[in-house]
């Protein structure tokens, strides 16, 4: 959207007015960040020397008011909004691709209540999560939420994007741990769900804000359930003959409700570069596996005992506590560069998830199709398996192409088709088009094709909440703003 | 080719990467991304790669900032953050870039050295204390000094030397240049063999600066810090029954000899303090406090990821507003560990510190006020 210049200044008056002067920014070399996340477009962008799209102003609210009153503001102006927690999506949810204002809601940070009673917390939306656990583990708890993104994002960016963590196994993703939010809709009107997620009232509108990736209403605080800290927290490693073997034992593992704090399987590919670097053995094949339990001691060596002789019963040779607890402390360091994959590779992470049954001929399907397609870009695929569930797993699976075309048109054309194949065989293969990094702008146009004739539901509220279509345009299929 | 052009390759790696982000202060205080490590360092790789020039606003938010060397310390592989910001600022001073409030800091810090000559003769050894000099309150904080040094039976001169930090952290470095070799011509004339330094800035420029610059110190001078000297002379200071938290001061981990781990950045992490940095700088004061008998409360930000309080790099000359900001931060973090006091053996840290306490934050002691 073009506001032109003598509009902006009227409307940047009235910003200041509902959030003080110094807490709206106009200049380009304030705004140019606010329109990068880890997603990889723009990031090629400001590689060969662009810019990608850029919100007119960024304006920072300091509590919910002041947020309800921006958007109200918005509203009246039909200017685009886009929220922005703490820029470490990998899915340009942040990005701005119609202009209008960029709100960063990191200084909704307060900590309201830590409940020790119900087990509970309370917090703003724009609080780092570095920084709550920090608090929460000051306390005896923990919000078993650890992301990658753990020193950069949000609890509300946690929410929106429906993310997951490194114990998700045990612990559930975000969107499990919620009990309740407020939100700012999209007409500047602030609710709040239901106090406790599990009811018999009615149909439950907690679960249409998680996930919406702000496109229904920004979030504005949200009680989270905690656990206590572990007595003890072990780790173990083992070499599974083959991929196959390795999913059986996770399966197992699962269906027996032993409750691992996580598993991570790592396919042969990963296995051989990571056994290497970890333990630093060469291995030709094989499976490579990290579990962990946690709790109380009697229960995590019980849990242990079984778990373990299944792996046995699956062929896995035991490597031991110390690369599982190698892998546990040094988890955020490859996030950290010069180990974070980046440029000039093109690169992505097209994780899905499925059922059991489906999971193995899924990967297979798009490694295949992916390794076939591109062959002469040399696209090299891996996966590992780190998010599991009951009824299924996810694939965390990626691309690199080492030496993408150096023309950006030409590299965002190539990065989209690798997307929309990968998302194809997803569905094809009954996964979905992902499962915890959310859609924001790279998988937005896939997200009608997923939904089918569902998609009137999403699309049927999104008119209802927000019918000029303003907070956060572009994303999650709903076009531009009207 | 420029000084950001040096660290093009390095820029280059880090420019997207949020993983510093619960470290750098500024950012904390106002929350605006450009003014995080990312946001700084993806403006200075674009700007080292030709993409960008330095404007008005560009060369503010280099200013808007301290030099950053938390994010530094809180990277699991240290890029030197700190480094780049120095050339970054040495580059838009040359270019005559520096916001006005930056020129007048180095002006006034030039002016400000003339009231300081050094001493005629040394008796004992010499005491450089480039922090005090900055001080308004310096008066104080010498006759402190000139007690605690008597008590100890150390004959010494004290000198408040402007010794040239505050210009080269501002990126002024002929101006530190020049005060540097004043600074080593008058220790020379002296004949002085052994210095005592005030606090961690006036040491970081002694060991790190001066070599930078080219000026050399007179052979086998030793030089130590005033905490490790009360130390090794010993005596009964009295006992502390307070609790503490103890201020690191940013410059003392620019002389630090270990830096943070990877385990210190484990949310909840506190199980090892030496994990957050090792060296004499954080041990020497450390060692008094737990001799009298003090309470030292941890927090995991301390040592090597101690957050600045404004007083370092410059920034509370020339952005008054966001360095009280940080001191308060301080005062306020400290209070919700449960502190009865804050001690710092920078008298830089303590004072400003101290000036922008109120009624119900922790009291703000520099080390030799508390040795009774």
């Amino acid at each position: 959207m073009t506001i032109s210049n003598m509009q902006l200044k009227m409307i940047n008056h009235e910003l200041e007015a509902i959030v003080g002067r110094e807490y709206v920014t106009r200049p380009e070399a304030d705004r140019a960040i606010y329109s990068v996340d880890i997603y990889w477009p723009p990031r090629l962008l400001i590689d060969r020397g662009k810019l990608p799209p850029l919100p007119d102003v960024v304006v920072q609210p300091g509590n919910v008011e002041e947020t309800s009153a921006v958007i109200k503001l918005a509203n009246l102006y039909h200017i685009p909004v886009t929220p922005w927690g703490g820029g470490s999506g990998s899915q340009g949810g942040i990005m701005p691709v119609y202009g209008g204002i960029s709100l960063d809601l990191k200084r909704l940070n307060k900590i309201i209540e830590i409940n020790e009673i119900s087990g509970t917390v309370t917090a703003q939306g724009g609080i780092n999560g570095y920084e709550l656990e920090n608090a929460l583990n000051a306390a005896g708890w923990t919000l078993p939420h650890y992301p990658a993104s753990v020193h950069s994002a949000t609890l509300g960016g946690y929410l929106a994007c429906r993310g997951s963590g490194t114990v998700s196994t045990k612990y559930g993703k975000a969107e499990d741990m919620v009990l309740s939010m407020q939100v700012v809709l999209p007409n500047g009107d602030v609710i709040r769900t239901l106090p406790v997620p599990n009811h018999a009232a009615g149909p439950g509108i907690l679960q249409l804000f998680v996930g919406a990736e702000g496109s229904y209403g920004i979030i504005s605080e949200a009680t989270m359930r905690l656990e206590r800290l572990p007595e003890v927290r072990r780790f173990r490693s083992f070499l599974f003959p083959d991929m196959h073997n390795g999913l059986e034992a996770g399966r197992n593992i699962m269906l027996d409700r032993l409750q691992p704090l996580v598993i991570r399987l790592y396919d042969e590919r990963s296995t051989i570069k990571t056994v290497r670097r970890v333990l630093g053995q060469d291995v030709s094949s094989g499976s490579y596996m990290v579990i962990g339990f946690d709790g109380f001691e009697d229960i995590v060596s019980a849990q242990e005992r079984r778990a373990y002789s299944i792996c046995e019963q699956y062929g896995a040779e035991d490597l031991g506590e110390e690369a599982g607890r190698n892998w546990w402390e040094h988890r955020y360091d490859f996030y950290f560069p010069p180990k974070v994959l980046d440029f000039p590779w093109m690169f992505g992470t097209l994780d899905t998830v499925t059922t059991f049954d489906k999971l193995e001929t899924l990967y297979w399907a798009k490694k295949e199709a992916l390794e076939e397609r591109y062959k002469e870009w040399d696209l090299f695929y891996y996966a590992h398996f780190s998010h599991w569930y009951l009824w299924g797993v996810m694939a965390y699976d990626r691309f690199i192409i080492e030496n993408p075309p150096e023309d950006p048109d030409e590299a965002l054309a190539l990065h989209d088709e690798v997307w929309d194949l990968a998302v194809k065989v997803n569905l094809e293969y009954g996964g979905v088009i992902n499962e915890h990094h959310g859609v924001g702008l790279k998988l937005a146009r896939h997200v009608r094709g997923q939904y089918g004739a569902a998609f009137q539901v999403l699309e049927g509220l999104k008119d209802t909440l927000d019918p000029y279509n303003l907070l956060n345009p572009g994303k999650m299929g709903f076009g531009p703003p009207r | 080719m420029s000084y950001l052009e040096a660290h093009e390759k390095e820029l280059y790696e880090l420019r997207f990467s949020p993983m510093c982000k619960p470290a750098a202060e500024v950012a904390n205080l106002t929350q605006l991304e450009s003014h995080s490590t990312r946001g700084r360092v993806m403006m200075m790789w674009r700007i080292a790669a030709g993409h960008l020039e330095w404007g008005e606003r560009e060369a503010e938010l280099l200013y808007e900032t301290t030099l950053d060397s938390i994010s530094e310390a809180f990277d699991v592989f240290h890029y030197p953050v700190s480094q780049y910001m120095l050339d970054a600022r040495a580059e838009v001073w040359e270019a005559g870039l520096a916001p006005a409030a930056v020129q007048g800091a180095v002006e006034k810090a030039k002016e400000s050295s003339a009231t300081f000559p050094a001493p005629e003769s040394v008796d004992g050894v010499l005491v450089l204390a480039g922090e005090i000099g900055q001080i308004a309150r310096h008066e104080y904080f010498s006759s402190v000094l000139e007690d605690v040094l008597q008590r100890v039976k150390v004959a010494a001169s004290i000198w408040p030397a402007d010794c040239g930090a505050l210009a080269y952290a501002l990126g002024a470095r002929q101006e530190a240049q020049t005060q540097a070799q004043q600074v080593v011509e008058r220790i020379s004339d002296l004949g002085v063999k052994e210095i005592i330094v005030d606090g961690p800035e006036t040491a970081w420029a002694l060991l790190k600066i001066y070599p930078a610059l080219g000026v050399n110190l007179p052979q086998d001078t030793k030089i130590s810090l005033l905490s490790t000297l009360l130390f090794e002379k010993g005596g009964n200071f009295g006992e502390i029954s307070e609790t503490v938290v103890y201020h690191d001061s940013r410059p003392a981990y620019l002389i630090a000899e270990g830096k943070p781990t990877h385990l210190a950045i484990l949310p909840g992490y506190l199980e090892d303090e030496n994990q957050f940095g090792e060296g004499e700088v954080y041990e020497a004061p450390r060692r008094l406090l737990k001799l009298m008998g003090a309470e030292i409360l941890f927090g995991s930000w301390t040592r090597g990821l101690a957050k600045s309080c404004g007083a370092d790099d410059g920034i509370w000359l020339t952005h008054p507003h966001l360095a009280q900001g940080l001191a308060r931060q301080r005062l306020e973090y400290a209070k919700s560990l449960g502190a009865d006091q804050i001690i710092a053996d920078s008298p830089l840290c303590a004072y400003w510190m101290a000036e922008n306490a109120t009624g119900g934050d922790p009291s703000v002691r520099w080390l030799p006020e508390v040795l009774g």
